[in-house]
């Protein structure tokens, strides 16, 4: 790394160092914030996908979302995200507040509303395998479930991350480690309820017009 | 950055943390979403259905930006907005031009016209 003297000078490099320390969390969160960045690339490739592909000579004359679609299941699937994100903010304020009880009540609480997204959405699933809608029915259905299921894996994925974190966070309390750890979390778990609104209004309320 | 005691909560990325603003965003966006959930059932209250589900949409976007992730230009915050104007376009650009180029093919092309 370059220094201000260019190496030329020792005292004055201290000096630098001890005022101008290395930013491991800023440094943490924002490489995790460039990598979030490019997960939405996969989201991009994925609601373009769905877009092509959900003109109706893709469905091979099968169900389009217009016949699927549970516009209240939706909006329920919605409620449980957002609220998952708000009690997650919790955890930030309680974070902010030095209130170790504070942030695992609020990773806790956006664990649960998170598992409740995740247990209404396979619910819904679970109804159109019932209903003999598979993936593999059209190109159609294919991008549908990509897309849907990228998603709710990237919500699974938070869930695991959130358990991990609250173990971390009783046993080892506020440290650099955990500290960010839990901001990254934060950027990952609001980035999903981003993600949510544009598949809630793309492909859901869409599918209902 | 002024933390020098080492305490990882006086970080300024933990001091950005707003209870108010996040209970603002979850209201604002629950309360749009709804508004979207009876627009897309009742299509007829809007001339444009479609339209209005993306600009509520793109409206839900910007708060949850500005209020979840807080992307401003202060100190802290200016990197994660400059790399998300950066990586915005690619986004739309992805997006777009795909949905283009298949319409645009769409209107073109016999096959597409014969299977209406």
């Amino acid at each position: 790394m370059a220094t201000p003297s260019g190496g030329m000078d020792v005292a004055a490099d201290g000096l630098w160092e001890a005022h101008y320390h290395h930013d491991a969390i800023a440094t943490r969160t924002l490489g995790f914030w460039l990598y979030m960045l490019s997960d939405a690339m996969i989201f991009a490739g994925l609601f373009a996908a769905y877009g092509v592909l959900s003109h109706h000579y893709n469905a091979a004359g099968g169900p389009t979302l217009h016949t699927l679609v549970q516009p209240l299941s939706a909006y329920g699937e919605t409620l449980a995200v957002f609220a998952s994100v708000l009690a997650y903010g919790g955890a930030m304020v309680a974070l902010k507040n030095h209130s170790r009880t504070g942030v695992l009540f609020g990773l806790g609480a956006a664990f649960i509303l998170g598992a409740v997204f995740l247990g209404l959405e396979l619910r819904d699933f679970a109804q159109l395998f019932q209903a003999g809608i598979y993936p593999q029915d059209s190109g159609y259905l294919s991008a549908f479930f990509a897309l849907v299921m990228t998603h709710g894996l990237h919500m699974v994925f938070g869930l695991l991350w959130m358990a991990v974190l609250f173990v971390q966070v009783a046993t080892q309390g506020f440290t650099d480690k955990t500290v960010y750890r839990l901001l990254n979390l934060k950027l990952f778990w609001h980035f999903q309820a981003i993600l949510w609104v544009l598949i809630f209004t793309f492909v859901d309320m869409r599918g209902v017009l | 950055m002024a933390h020098d005691d080492h305490d990882p909560l006086n970080h300024p990325e933990v001091r950005v943390a707003s209870g108010r603003a996040y209970a603002a965003a979850f209201l604002i966006a629950m309360a749009l979403m709804t508004v979207s959930l009876y627009v897309a059932r009742h299509p007829a209250v809007a001339p444009h259905p479609m339209l209005v589900l993306s600009g509520v949409a793109a409206f839900v976007v910007a708060v949850q930006l500005l209020l979840l992730l807080k992307l401003d230009f202060s100190s802290t915050q200016i990197w994660t907005s400059v790399t998300f104007a950066l990586a915005f376009p690619l986004f739309v650009i992805a997006v777009g031009l795909s949905l283009w180029m298949f319409h645009s093919l769409d209107a073109r092309t016999m096959l597409m016209g014969l299977m209406r």
